[in-house]
């Protein structure tokens, strides 16, 4: 299909781009973005209208490749009316300018979905983010301190090297003046965090690392500041601009860019944006979710999230609550029972009756529960912040008894020893070392499929002591499990045959079957679903049936009785009973090796919101694991994280549904685990890709080692602060030495730091080669 | 000796403008996106219509 609208419009050079581009967009249900032209929605959607012309932005997480950017970049050629879009990769977005009068957005939104790119809406996507201002100011803060750097250094290199002053003698004081000027806006606009958080730091008592940072600065500037307008020296500004412009390096190293992920999710991120109301005269319209009321008559389609508690009036349903519980069994609903918010409905098109408004939902209400919304305040800098203290008050004792010294030995030098000693203090080395080690840990275990929220969550993993694993999803293979096939052998000609007819159905076990299945030409199909319990289809004669074992038994069939097990789907064809289809709990692979090894050096628990029976299978894959807990709501995991912690234990959790998502907030480090890191995953420290989690052994002691090489580079800039305070409390700090030793400092720390995380991670085996394996 | 001056105030006024050239691609939204431009530079202009694009194997086209 996609192809063929390709083709028709001359973009068929798509295929060329990339081989592996080829797209395949499942038929797209008549009215599906309907909601898109509901007033209030629209007005949220568009970022800009003049009237004639507006700019929409929508989200498309199939975006992939080089092509999607081709493609979407030239989408103004399908149809009139669109102007030039443009693509953002990160983001995974697309900017689009149109014309009202000629196309709509809900035509727009079809579009798109049609060539392959569904967009996705969200409750939340309507508050947009801030993130464009922040980065640019940092980028202009960081351009600015550099410039005054590079500049006051020309200036001050004449006077370290010796300027003859008897020629001209006004050349110091020249110079002087014109890198005062140039220091200006590196102390009032590329240092002004430091100071801003310092200062916010003083006034809850706190002393951080930009307190020293902060002091270092203002005595670098007020000592340059009476140099230079005595006209005893030309200051010390060079170091500044340096010291800043090296801390805001470090800065830009640290700040993350994976914008297409967030690790900040709540509830409403998951709900759509509006649902299709089924008015009292049987017409329908679109509804955005905040509008809906008790009473309302819904449809809900295929795939579609239910929106609200409500009671089935027209069904049967199909509802798999895995957003909710994590257990991703579908289970059918009879008219008159009681849906609940967040249950995802597969197969026909039903209509239910809202009982309750969204935001008084029972998922809605757990989600406000007191012990969901506690935030629990995490610090993962706390090394740095500890190491801070101590060296913060270090120093201030250092340059108080300088200046007692001073004060019998030559009173006329003792501030200048006490500012000579804030200003060789300042601790660039000290507060560059976590930045640079965890933001290149953070780059070393991105390709490795752990995507973490910053580089701090590095410290924060090295400390953990016990790790919490979630079961369905995060230990297992997610959703229904494996599929495996029990009986005579299928010929590859039925296989084929039975792949076309599941791939039909929506059934979620028919979908199964189908992925697993080779698919073959499609041919002419005879095929009947019966709604909750199978499909029969006649194919060159032969009369094929697959369903439910109480289905063929009606029929007169007879299906060997088995051993029970999860889920199961009969094959027969014409009057014979070939077997069945089965699907079961799996680990992941290479977990039954890593659980072991990490049960070696932590406490694990499992904590699953499954049936006991499910834990039996559990022990007999994973011997070890010796904490099991069974038939946990959202707010048992929670609690049973809090009880951990409450022993003195920092733990780690991981898990992957919205059921655990309490236990993910109140743990020590949250770990998501997603099989597709785009789509889903609750508020988290981390990210972690599910086929990479046989890999957290070596995760665990790559996070240990990244520690200590921060406590090494502590120990090297602490050497050299100790070598510079000396120098200085002993009143012979020059501005020469300054000038070497504080960049000296920095950039050692600084290669230490990013080498040594480098050699860590070649060592417990995450290096780059072993990425692309 | 007091060409130093001159020279000094000639390549200062040179790091201003480039400073100031790079303020503004901040402020254009330049330093946004440092990824999809990069993509976007590899990619040719149309084919003349002379030269049809070769039609990949059916078996690749989806449905």
């Amino acid at each position: 299909m996609v192809y063929g609208i390709l083709q028709e419009n001359d973009l068929s050079r798509f295929y060329q781009l990339d081989p592996d581009a080829a797209r395949t967009a499942d038929e797209l249900e008549a009215g599906t973005y309907d909601f898109l032209a509901d007033a209030a929605v629209k007005r949220r959607m568009i970022d800009f209208s003049d009237g004639r012309i507006s700019r929409v932005t929508f989200s498309l997480p199939n975006i992939h490749c080089v092509a999607c950017v081709w493609l979407l970049e030239r989408i103004y050629k399908l149809q009139e009316g669109i102007g030039q879009p443009e693509v953002n990769f990160t983001r995974k977005t697309v900017m689009i300018p149109f014309e009202e009068e000629k196309i709509t957005l809900v035509e727009l939104a079809g579009l798109l979905a049609r060539i392959g790119y569904p967009p996705e809406f969200k409750l939340q996507q309507l508050q947009h983010q801030e993130s464009d201002g922040g980065r640019r100011r940092a980028w202009m803060q960081l351009g600015v301190a550099g410039f005054a750097f590079g500049n006051i250094m020309l200036l001050a290199f004449p006077g370290y090297l010796g300027l003859n002053p008897r020629e001209m003698p006004w050349l110091p004081g020249f110079f002087g003046v014109l890198s005062l000027l140039l220091s200006l806006p590196v102390l009032f606009y590329s240092a002004q965090d430091y100071f801003r958080s310092a200062w916010l730091g003083l006034k809850h008592k706190e002393i951080s690392i930009d307190v020293p940072i902060a002091l270092g600065i203002l005595a670098l500037f007020f000592q340059s500041l009476s140099d230079i307008v005595r006209g005893v020296g030309e200051g010390y500004l060079d170091s500044l601009a340096g010291l800043v412009f090296f801390l805001l390096i470090g800065k830009a190293f640290q700040r993350r860019s994976f914008d297409a992920l967030s690790f900040d999710r709540e509830y409403a991120h998951y709900f759509p944006l509006a649902a299709l109301k089924i008015n009292e005269d049987g017409s329908q319209s679109s509804l955005s979710l905040d509008r809906i009321q008790c009473g309302d008559r819904l449809r809900i389609r295929n795939g579609e999230l239910i929106p609200a508690d409500a009671v089935l009036m027209e069904g049967p349903a199909l509802i798999d609550y895995s957003f909710v519980t994590g257990e991703s069994r579908p289970e059918s609903r009879l008219v008159g029972e009681t849906l609940f918010a967040g249950g995802r409905h597969h197969g026909a098109p039903i209509d239910v009756e809202v009982i309750k408004e969204v935001s008084q939902s029972y998922l809605t209400s757990l989600w406000n529960h007191q012990s969901f919304r506690k935030e629990n305040e995490r610090r993962f800098d706390r090394m740095t912040q500890e190491v801070a203290r101590i060296f913060t008050l270090f120093v201030l004792i250092i340059a108080a008894l300088t200046g007692v010294v001073w004060m019998f030995i030559d009173p006329s030098q003792a501030l200048r020893c006490v500012s000579a000693v804030l200003i060789v203090a300042c601790p660039c080395a000290l507060a560059l070392s976590a930045p640079f080690a965890f933001g290149s840990a953070l780059r070393i275990l991105r390709p490795h499929g752990l995507y973490l929220k910053n580089g701090f969550v590095v410290e924060g993993i090295s400390r953990v002591r016990h790790l919490a694993f979630d079961k369905t999803g995060t230990l297992t293979h997610g959703g229904l499990g494996s599929l495996r096939w029990e009986g005579r052998e299928l010929s590859p000609a039925l296989q084929e045959e039975l792949q076309q007819m599941c791939a039909a159905s929506t059934h979620p076990l028919s979908r199964a079957i189908a992925q697993e299945l080779p698919q073959g030409k499609a041919q002419q199909l005879q095929w009947q679903e019966h709604t909750g319990k199978g499909l029969e289809a006649w194919v060159q004669e032969r009369h094929v049936r697959l369903g439910s074992r109480n289905w063929l038994m009606d029929q007169g069939l007879h299906p060997i009785q088995k051993t029970h097990v999860a889920a199961e789907c009969w094959l027969a064809l014409d009057q014979e009973v070939l077997g069945r289809f089965v699907f079961e709990d799996a680990p992941r692979k290479g977990l039954h090796l890593a659980l072991p090894q990490l049960g070696k050096r932590y406490d694990l628990s499992v904590l699953t919101g499954d049936r006991k029976e499910g834990i039996e299978r559990l022990k007999e894959w994973f011997p070890g694991c010796a904490d099991t807990r069974s038939e946990l709501s959202p707010a048992g995991k929670l609690e049973a994280i809090d009880q951990l912690r409450r022993d003195g234990r920092s733990v780690m959790m991981l898990g992957d549904g919205l059921n655990d998502a309490g236990a993910l907030k109140h743990s020590d480090v949250g770990v998501a685990v997603s099989e597709d890191i785009q789509a889903f995953s609750p508020a988290c420290d981390a990210i972690l890709e599910a086929n990479r989690i046989s890999a957290l052994p070596k995760f665990l002691r790559f996070a240990r080692m990244s520690r200590n090489v921060v406590l090494l580079c502590f120990a090297v800039s602490i050497v050299y602060n100790l070598v510079g305070i000396s120098i200085a409390a002993s009143g012979q700090l020059s501005p020469l030495f300054a000038a070497i030793l504080m960049p000296l400092s920095s950039v050692s720390v600084l290669l230490l730091s990013v080498s040594g995380t480098r050699l860590a991670a070649q060592f417990v085996g995450l290096g780059q080669q072993e990425a692309q394996a | 000796m007091s060409v130093i001056v001159i020279l000094l105030l000639a390549s200062l006024a040179l790091a201003l403008f480039f400073l100031a050239g790079f303020l503004w691609s901040v402020r254009g939204g330049q330093f946004d996106d440092p990824i999809t431009p990069a993509m976007r530079i590899l990619l040719d202009d149309e084919p003349p219509s002379a030269a049809p694009a070769v039609d990949p194997s059916p078996k690749d086209v989806p449905e």
